[in-house]
């Protein structure tokens, strides 16, 4: 288990020190730069000697190995930066949208993960009935569906049509249910369709078997059989997947929190990206990387500790799934 | 078959809709009490900071820092802190007299130092902000007493009265500060008609009356900035009475109803596009040709099916009030025989695939637009098919615009227009001593009698001296076009029906300063 432990961190430092290179270089790729952005579309009253003024004045006019080990090293002492367009220390920008992030995040994953248990198990506890195909098909429909048109129609719905909730915005903190359920509704909706279909595929294939239909002719009761023998032979595999989803619904988070103005991480990030604000933009994406990779530990450690074989497969060297 | 589950799913689904129905029915909490006169602007644009030195204008800034001067209705300007100016007769000095009773928020009063103050970082260099560029013709800047100030620039410059808008800033708590990291910049001491009362989580910024402001005192008792960055969110909340103004686009429009709780504004702006020529080819050496796209181009045509009717055809770049003959170098519609005939006359012959050709060069050359701006590529766009019939061949060429070069692009979708002093926008577009450096004269335009008129205009101290010149200045504008000016766009704004007071000021650039007279505002409680 220490093994298993010491060589995924090596693992992850690793990956964090080549993003953060990755990403350092890349931005800078990006079409546009501080100055251009800080004149929005009056992009042409821009003049070289006020771009050059500007990105001296942000310390952008040394080579770029010069800046990343400067970056690099302060960053170290925990100092990220100030933000271009506030102002503030970028570690405190990124803070302020932690919880809504996290609380819109937590509720949606519930929410998604539930669905997809739901119907995921009731589907494939009656295969191939009209129950089944019409789940399926609901869910091919969920995958199609682009998030930012099914959060306009929720909008258009709920806002405007029943005029129940609220269309945008946060009210007076991250708890406010009311402002809560739609982004929410939205993320867990378009990445169900998917996980309903993973579920059931996976329970599927653990509720066939000859030590199943032994178990029933026992005499054992049905619901004991789902939830001490289906469930916990499919949860290792499950576990490892959603901790994946949370990677996909951060990702997913930048367009819904956009669309209903949810002040969270994923809206911060395309803010950041469209104004060039390095600091705050680089800071968001290693924090992101450093937790999807710290999720993703956390659940294959769940994983091996829940299933055995899965621990002796990766001290062994074997293979990892 | 029995199903095991039945339960939990019932359970889950009762739990689901309870939760709904909880929410839905509580009652709104961020709402305002009923008494309170609030007018929510949904903006597209979450606002990151709030200080007017560091930021081109954005509208909440005239709502917390005042300047010495402001637009008035016609965009004249008006004593605003200064309560009066004299201006030496080389035109190069300029003595602002500070009104007295004028206070910041935190009971300073507001002083000379701080107009100095104000000026001084905006021109430093150090400071990161895109309008020093406007203020560069002030030489210096001093105090001359407690409440006056004296200006002296590099060389006349009569936009600097209407420059002067800019909000000022207090001295006593920025002079230790470094001005982009500060945190003033989101708790601001201002001196305007209102005071920040909140600034949220979600980026929403509330502000209240100042109830220690010199002039009028608003009647709306709160203002709410709420970042609404969808253009179809902010419809949404529109209608449903969430925000009370935010600003549409013409395809928007289809969308609003008669039932709508909304009243649409169109408001005309100085904002135009224009095809800019570059003057480094050959091909738009002789004025024939330009002439003849000017009289080629269907300006209504554009004006309907590109901007939906939301807006005017284009014939210069001056304010109607500014030009002494409106119509001057206008036609009626395009007259595409006489631009036939000018190219004639210029030498130019279509050759065998129908483009114009003399001496073995073609008529053609790239007309280029920034990707990101749909108005400007559809543009292009109009203007390539426009021209086709003539034989000249200007193909369309839409460009990321952060590498748009606006001073190397053969030819350019280029959009400019001040509401203010007619100097604004003509001088350091069309004068040739504007070229090169990174100046504004991007297509390096070259007329002796265009530069002789800007700079009598200029220096003009009579209004009608100066508006004389400014019309002749159009017609030499319009024998020797340095663009073919196209359409001013008008601002779109959709807003609550029980809010009062908005007037319709030729606004800015995008429809900016629709808040210019926010302490006329009114909101009716139903």
């Amino acid at each position: 288990m220490a093994l298993f432990l010491v060589k995924r961190a090596a693992e992850s430092a690793f990956v964090l020190i080549l993003g953060s290179l990755l990403v350092f270089t890349f931005i800078r790729l990006i079409p546009g730069d501080p100055a251009a952005a800080m004149y929005g579309d009056q992009l042409q009253k821009l003049t070289e000697a006020d771009r050059l003024r500007i990105s001296e004045n942000l310390g952008l006019d040394e080579p770029l190995p010069v800046q990343y080990v400067h970056w690099a090293s302060q960053v170290l002492q925990g100092n990220w930066g100030a933000s271009y367009l506030t102002g503030e220390p970028a570690d405190e920008v990124i803070v302020r949208t932690l919880l809504p992030t996290a609380v819109l995040l937590i509720v949606s994953q519930v929410l998604m993960i539930g669905l997809a248990l739901l119907f995921g198990l009731t589907s494939a506890l009656r295969r191939d009935s009209l129950y089944d195909r019409t789940v399926l098909a609901v869910s091919v429909l969920l995958m199609a569906i682009p998030p930012f048109w099914l959060a306009l129609m929720m909008m258009l719905f709920f806002s405007i049509r029943l005029g129940v909730l609220p269309s945008s915005g946060m009210g007076a903190g991250p708890f406010s249910i009311r402002h809560l359920i739609l982004p929410a509704l939205v993320i867990a909706l378009s990445h169900a369709g998917y996980y309903i279909r993973l579920f059931r595929n996976h329970f599927a294939a653990s509720s066939s078997g000859g030590h199943l239909l032994a178990l029933r002719a026992r005499g054992v009761p049905y619901r004991r059989i789902v939830l001490s023998h289906i469930l916990p032979n499919a949860a290792a595999p499950l576990i490892v997947y959603t901790g994946a989803s949370l990677a996909v619904s951060l990702a997913g988070s930048v367009v819904v929190e956009t669309i209903f103005s949810w002040p969270g991480l994923g809206r911060l990030a395309l803010k950041s990206a469209l104004a060039h604000d390095y600091p705050v933009l680089l800071a968001i994406v290693l924090l992101s990387m450093a937790f999807v990779i710290l999720v993703n530990l956390l659940a294959g450690l769940l994983a091996a500790w829940i299933d055995p074989r899965l621990r002796e497969a990766d001290t062994e060297g074997g293979a990892r799934w | 078959m029995r199903n095991p589950l039945k339960k939990p799913l019932i359970g889950f689904a009762a739990f689901f809709l309870a939760a709904l129905a909880g929410a839905c029915s509580a009652q709104p909490a961020d709402q305002a009490a009923d008494e309170t006169k609030q007018l929510v602007y949904g903006m597209e644009a979450e606002i990151d900071r709030v200080n007017p030195v560091l930021d081109e204008s954005q509208e909440i800034d005239a709502l917390l820092f005042r300047g010495l001067t402001k637009p008035d209705e016609q965009n004249k300007v008006t004593p605003d802190l200064a309560e009066s100016w004299t201006i030496s007769e080389d035109l190069l000095t300029y003595t602002f007299k500070l009104r007295e009773d004028a206070v910041w928020q935190d009971g300073e009063p507001v002083k000379a130092d701080d107009v100095v103050f104000t000026l001084q970082k905006i021109l430093d260099p150090k400071t990161n902000t895109p309008i020093t560029g406007e203020f560069q013709e002030i030489a210096d800047v001093r105090t001359t007493g407690d409440d006056e100030v004296e200006i002296t620039l590099h060389r006349p410059y009569p936009p600097l009265l209407d420059k002067l808008k800019v909000g000022i800033v207090p001295k006593h708590l920025l002079e230790d500060e470094n001005l982009a990291e500060s945190e003033f910049n989101r708790n601001p001491v201002g001196n305007g008609p209102f005071r920040l009362k909140e600034w949220k989580g979600d980026g929403t910024i509330v502000l209240e009356r100042n109830h220690d402001y010199y002039g009028n005192k608003p009647k709306l008792d709160e203002v709410v900035f709420k970042p609404v960055p969808d253009a179809n969110t902010r419809l949404v909340q529109l209608k449903a009475g969430e925000i009370d103004l935010a600003s549409l686009t013409p395809s928007q429009m289809e969308a609003v109803k008669g039932s709508d709780p909304i009243k649409v504004h169109e408001i005309g702006t100085a904002d135009y596009r224009a095809v800019m020529y570059n003057f480094d080819l050959e091909i738009f050496h002789d004025p024939k040709v330009r002439q003849a796209i000017s009289l080629a181009v269907d300006r209504e045509a554009m004006v309907e099916g590109i901007l939906d009717g939301k807006g005017e055809a284009a014939y210069g770049p001056l304010q109607k009030s500014w030009a002494a003959h409106p119509d001057a170098g206008q036609t009626e519609g395009p007259d595409r025989e006489r631009s036939a005939q000018l190219l004639a006359e210029a030498g130019w012959n279509k050759n065998s695939e129908g483009i114009l050709e003399k001496d073995g060069k073609l008529l053609s050359f790239e007309l280029v637009a920034p990707a990101q701006d749909t108005v400007r590529v559809a543009l292009a766009n109009v203007v390539s098919q426009q021209l086709k019939p003539l034989g000249i061949q200007a193909k369309p060429k839409p460009v990321d615009q952060n590498a748009v070069k606006y001073d190397g692009e053969e030819a350019l979708l280029i959009g400019w227009g001040s509401e203010f002093d007619p100097d604004d926008h003509t001088y350091r577009l069309f004068h040739s001593s504007e070229i090169g450096g990174g100046r504004y004269n991007f297509g390096k335009y070259r007329n002796e009698e265009v530069d002789r008129l800007l700079t009598e205009a200029r220096t003009a101290t009579d209004p009608e001296e100066r508006k004389a010149a400014y019309g002749r200045f159009q017609e030499a504008l319009a024998e020797d076009p340095p663009y073919t000016f196209l359409v001013y766009l008008d601002a779109l704004y959709g807003v609550n029906e029980q809010v009062t007071g908005i007037s319709d000021r030729t606004l800015g650039h995008h429809g900016f300063g629709i808040l210019w007279n926010i302490e006329e505002w009114d909101k009716q409680t139903d």
